[in-house]
C-alpha cells in the first residue's frame, strides 16, 4: 500500500492511489505531451520523477492527494485528478491533467465529478478551488462544465491564473451530476 | 514499512511525516545552501513530500537517523536514486551543528552504505557532493571515500566521491 488513498468509481473510471508503474504514462506526459503549456511546459524525466515521489509523499502528509484515473475495462492509467494542497497554496485544490490518451472524452469532468463528491462527503472539504493559468483555456472549459465560477486573480508561481469555485459537494447540481 | 538499521547510537528508520518540521527547519536555515531547495518553502515542502515517496515506491530511500531512545530525526543519510544521477548514491544532511564532530554522521553513512551494498544489492556507492561543501567532504573523506575525477556528476561541477567497498561485502 503506497498510499491510503481509497479507490473511487464511476460509470467507466476507477480512481486509485499511485502505483509504481504510473510513472510511465505519467513520465510521458510531463515530457512529451503537447498539451503541458498551462502546467508550466515540459518537463524533464527527473522533474516528472520529483513530481510523482512528491505526489505520494503528499498523501502521508495531507492524507488526501491525486488519484491516478484508470479505465475501469482495461486498467490503463488515463491521468490523474485529485486534492492538491502544497505549501504555500490558498486552499485545497481541485486538480487535474490527463494523459495524451485520457484527452477528449470526458474523462476529466467524470473524475472531477468523483473527485468533487469524495472530497466533500469522506474529508469535509470544499467548496473547492481550481487554480487555473489565464491561457490554459481546455482546464477553464471543464471547470466551467463542472459548474465553477471565476472568483479572483491569482498569481500562481509566475504564472496568472485564475481562481475557479467549485459547486460544494452537496449542491443540487453537483449531486445531479454524481447522479448522471 | 518498519525496516530499521541499527548502529551503536542510532536507530535509522524511514522518513515519517512527522519529521516535516526538523527537515523544514534545516532547509530553511543558511545550513542548507548546499541544497537546492533551500530557502524556498514550497520547494522545501515538495522535496519532504519526496523523500516520504521514495520509501514508498522503491522501498526505500533516506533514512531518518535517531538517537537511540528518542524518535526525533537529526539528519537524513542514505539512498537517492533519481533518473539522472549517474549512479547509485549514499547522500547526507545532518540537521544540526551540535551533531557535527560527534561522528553521529559517520556511524550513519556507513551503516547506510553497508546496507546498500547487502540489501539493496548495490555494487557501487558515490556521493555527489557541490565542490565547496567543505563540511560534506570531511565528512566523505573520514569516509574513506575518494574524488573519481572521472565520473560523471548529476552537474559538471558536482564532485563525485567514490566509497571504498565495505569490509566483509564481497562483490
Amino acid at each position: 500500500m503506497m498510499t491510503p488513498a481509497p479507490t473511487l468509481t464511476t460509470q467507466r473510471l476507477t480512481l486509485r492511489g499511485p502505483v509504481a508503474s504510473d510513472l510511465v504514462p505519467f513520465t510521458g506526459m510531463i515530457v512529451n505531451s503537447t498539451r503541458m503549456g498551462g502546467l508550466g511546459g515540459n518537463g524533464t524525466e527527473n522533474d516528472a520523477w520529483g513530481a510523482f515521489i512528491s505526489g505520494i509523499g503528499h498523501w502521508h502528509m495531507r492524507g488526501y492527494g491525486f488519484f491516478v484515473v484508470t479505465d475501469t475495462a482495461t486498467g490503463t492509467p488515463l491521468g490523474r485528478s485529485g486534492i492538491l494542497n502544497h505549501v504555500g497554496w490558498p486552499e485545497p485544490e481541485l486538480a487535474y491533467h490527463m494523459f495524451d490518451n485520457g484527452e477528449g472524452q470526458g474523462y476529466a469532468f467524470e473524475a472531477g465529478i468523483a473527485v468533487r463528491n469524495w472530497a466533500g462527503k469522506i474529508l469535509g472539504l470544499g467548496p473547492l478551488v481550481s487554480i487555473i493559468a489565464k491561457t490554459n483555456t481546455r482546464s477553464i472549459a471543464l471547470a466551467k462544465r463542472l459548474g465553477a465560477v471565476a472568483e479572483r486573480d491569482y498569481v500562481h508561481g509566475d504564472e496568472d491564473a485564475t481562481i475557479y469555485r467549485h459547486l460544494a459537494h452537496d449542491h443540487p447540481d453537483a449531486i445531479a451530476q454524481v447522479a448522471a | 514499512m518498519n525496516m530499521t538499521l541499527q548502529t551503536p547510537r542510532l536507530v535509522m528508520r524511514a522518513v515519517e511525516p512527522g519529521d516535516w518540521m526538523a527537515f523544514h527547519d534545516f532547509m530553511m536555515s543558511d545550513r542548507a545552501d548546499a541544497f537546492g531547495s533551500n530557502g524556498d518553502l514550497g520547494k522545501t515542502w515538495r522535496a519532504f513530500a519526496s523523500e516520504l515517496g521514495h520509501w514508498q515506491i522503491f522501498g526505500y530511500g533516506m533514512w531518518a537517523v535517531t538517537l537511540r531512545g528518542d524518535n526525533d530525526c537529526v539528519g537524513l543519510v542514505g539512498p537517492w536514486t533519481p533518473p539522472d544521477w549517474p549512479e547509485t548514491e549514499i547522500g547526507w544532511m545532518m540537521f544540526y551543528p551540535e551533531i557535527e564532530g560527534t561522528g553521529i554522521a559517520t556511524e550513519a553513512a556507513d551503516a547506510a552504505i553497508k546496507h546498500a551494498y547487502d540489501v539493496l544489492g548495490w555494487h557501487t556507492v558515490v556521493s555527489y557532493i557541490a565542490h565547496d561543501n567543505v563540511r560534506s567532504i570531511r565528512l566523505a573523506e573520514k569516509l574513506g571515500a575518494t574524488v573519481d575525477a572521472a565520473a560523471k556528476g548529476p552537474t559538471p561541477t558536482t564532485l563525485v566521491y567514490r566509497h571504498p567497498v565495505p569490509k566483509g561485502v564481497h562483490l
